[in-house]
């Protein structure tokens, strides 16, 4: 019960979708002409939230993961057209009040984003005051808004007439709306600049994160946080597969081949194939910062082993590949495959064909960054010459934490982290 | 190859089932949604002929209304009005106006036998808040008890009895409706007789 409170009070107040983390803001600006609008779109918002949220929680353990999207949709545009049929029917005028925007909650971010980001992952009753919460919370911005716009606009509240002055009719219109955003996110500054020097994190104020982690290409705290499980089990395949094929010089090449870059659901097969393992896992550290950071982890765990099984024989060897790894691992790996592919991947820069298909910039900002990080890691990695099994995972618990550190220091100095994502 | 299998063969169990509970809600509501359509179109037809109780669907002259010269305006509907005992009192027409500047503009308008302009109705309009939406409180009223040949809107202050008060120096939603009530006027005046009709 404690937890339901919680998801209310979530919604309502701490991650208000349109208040606190301005998600919506389409249906938002485009049905909020008067408080009456905006009560119903709410409420109407608040009904398909709630109950899609509840089928999908439902279905949660039925949906498998690589359909998710498709069966979301289905289920919440059912929804959105029951709603339709019953406003049609009982409520005419707030159907023809809404228009087209009934139909537009289908693809509401603030409702996907709740299926994909709570109730696909949590029990029935959470997900339903989840729902709720959020909902409660978006029906009131929006009346508020709504409100606002009205008064300014019309001089009226919920269609009563106030007389008291000479409306401003351009508040009712479209650009009646952008006045009333940018008063929102004037407020929303002042809070977030007076709480962060009262030392609060208020990173969540204008984030537009509705924890949807699996279909979000920032990088947060948050997303660390939920990736963490996963990359610790990358690390655990990657060494798995190395001991395995350690032989095999080739297997870093490997993940360069794949062609799959966007899907970042690769550890999910971990059982079925040993290659799709490494891919997945280097998958993932080209789509994300954070996972670039496994990707890595993993080289120098393969060069670990190596250097611990074979110390003489490969002691040679293993030095250039180190010093290649110092650089850009995908670059400098790439002399070891066929001259075509080689120079396809020259720059990473101008792969613009569809390899890597997310935010490119911000790994290629970030390079300096690893670059450095890697030099540490290699070090490390010569100096201990033969640590035992034990000495070896806590080292890369270690490294690993080491390098969270560093990552969010360093996403800290970033310019384009936060402000890409309005 | 089997997972895939697996995977199409939930979303179907999942489509299908949200299929059939849509038909069922759509099933149940569907007499309602026809109901209130028509009782609002009935409404309709009863505000701008009061007097009226029988409404019967007459066929239309013409369907090309673009060369009348009133702009993207056609007429949907032409009834007769008439009494408990079969008098005809006057003429309905449906209009739609595409000329609207959010959409298209339906509305009703009732004129009697001798030209008089009982009323219109709005039955669709999805103008801008605050201006075009005005047209139910500043232009309907204009409209009503006037016997004229044909209006003209005026931004400075309607004067005569067919001059029309616009609703704003913005003029589409008033010329809209202008236009539409004025090929309404036009079409009674040519093909039903006009106001010598009786």
């Amino acid at each position: 019960m404690n937890k339901s409170l919680e998801r209310l009070y979530n919604g309502i107040v701490k991650e208000n979708p349109t208040l606190v983390l301005m998600l919506g803001m389409c249906p938002t600006l485009a049905v909020t002409t008067s408080a009456f609008n905006g009560l119903g779109m709410g409420l109407t918002t608040l009904v398909v939230l709630t109950l899609s949220n509840m089928i999908i929680s439902m279905l949660r353990k039925v949906i498998p993961n690589k359909i998710r999207i498709p069966a979301f949709i289905v289920i919440i545009a059912s929804f959105v057209t029951i709603m339709q049929l019953i406003l049609q029917a009982y409520m005419p005028d707030l159907y023809k009040a809404l228009g087209i925007y009934i139909p537009l909650i289908v693809v509401n971010c603030i409702i996907l984003g709740r299926a994909e980001a709570y109730a696909y992952k949590n029990p029935v009753l959470p997900s339903i005051f989840d729902g709720l919460g959020m909902g409660i919370g978006f029906t009131i911005a929006l009346t508020l808004i709504g409100l606002l716009r009205e008064f300014l606009g019309a001089c009226s509240v919920f269609g009563y007439e106030l007389g008291w002055f000479a409306p401003v009719g351009i508040f009712r219109m479209a650009p009646g709306a952008f006045f009333v955003l940018a008063l929102l996110t004037a407020i929303q500054n002042k809070v977030k600049i007076a709480g962060e020097k009262r030392g609060r994190d208020m990173s969540h104020i204008q984030s537009g994160c509705a924890k949807d982690c699996m279909s979000c290409n920032m990088i947060c705290k948050e997303r660390k946080e939920s990736f963490k499980d996963e990359t610790e089990k990358d690390i655990k395949a990657a060494a798995v597969v190395t001991e395995e094929k350690k032989k095999e010089p080739d297997i870093i090449e490997t993940p360069i081949e794949s062609e799959n870059i966007e899907t970042g659901e690769e550890p999910e097969s971990i059982e079925t194939n040993e290659k799709t393992e490494t891919i997945g896992a280097f998958e993932n550290g080209e789509a994300t910062e954070t996972d670039n950071e496994v990707a890595e982890a993993d080289i120098s765990g393969i060069e670990d082993e190596k250097a611990t099984e074979e110390p003489v024989a490969n002691e040679a060897a293993e030095e250039p590949v180190a010093n290649e790894e110092t650089g850009e691992p995908p670059v400098k790996e790439t002399p070891q495959k066929a001259g075509d592919e080689e120079v396809e991947f020259e720059d990473p820069d101008f792969e613009s064909d569809g390899k890597i298909m997310i935010s490119d910039d911000d790994d290629f900002l970030d390079m300096e960054g690893l670059e450095k990080m890697m030099e540490d890691d290699v070090d490390l990695d010569e100096k201990e010459t033969k640590p035992s099994e034990t000495e070896k995972s806590k080292k890369k618990n270690r490294k690993k934490k080491r390098k969270d550190k560093k990552d969010s220091s360093h996403n800290n100095t970033n310019p384009e982290g936060k402000e890409g994502e309005l | 190859m089997k997972e895939f299998v697996k995977n199409t063969l939930i979303l179907l169990v999942i489509t299908v089932i949200a299929g059939f509970v849509l038909g069922y809600v759509y099933e149940n509501t569907k007499d309602t949604i026809a109901l209130r359509a028509e009782e609002e179109t009935k409404s309709a037809y009863r505000e701008v002929f009061a007097d009226a109780q029988v409404f019967d669907d007459a066929l239309l002259a013409t369907d090309n209304f673009t060369s009348e010269g009133y702009g993207d305006v056609k007429i949907d509907k032409l009834l007769i009005a008439s009494d408990n005992t079969g008098n005809n009192l006057g003429y309905i027409f449906i209009i739609t106006s595409k000329e609207g500047y959010g959409g298209d503009i339906r509305f009703a308008m009732g004129v009697r036998n001798d030209g008089t302009l009982n009323g219109i109705s709005i039955l669709e309009i999805s103008e801008t808040a605050g201006l075009g939406m005005e047209a139910e409180k500043v232009l309907k009223p204009q409209f009503a008890g006037r016997n004229v040949e044909q209006f003209t809107f005026t931004k400075t202050g309607a004067e005569t009895d067919d001059q029309i008060d616009a609703i704003s120096g913005a003029t589409i939603t008033t010329r809209a409706f202008t236009n539409g009530v004025n090929l309404g006027l036009h079409y009674f005046s040519k093909y039903l007789g006009g106001a010598n009709h009786e």
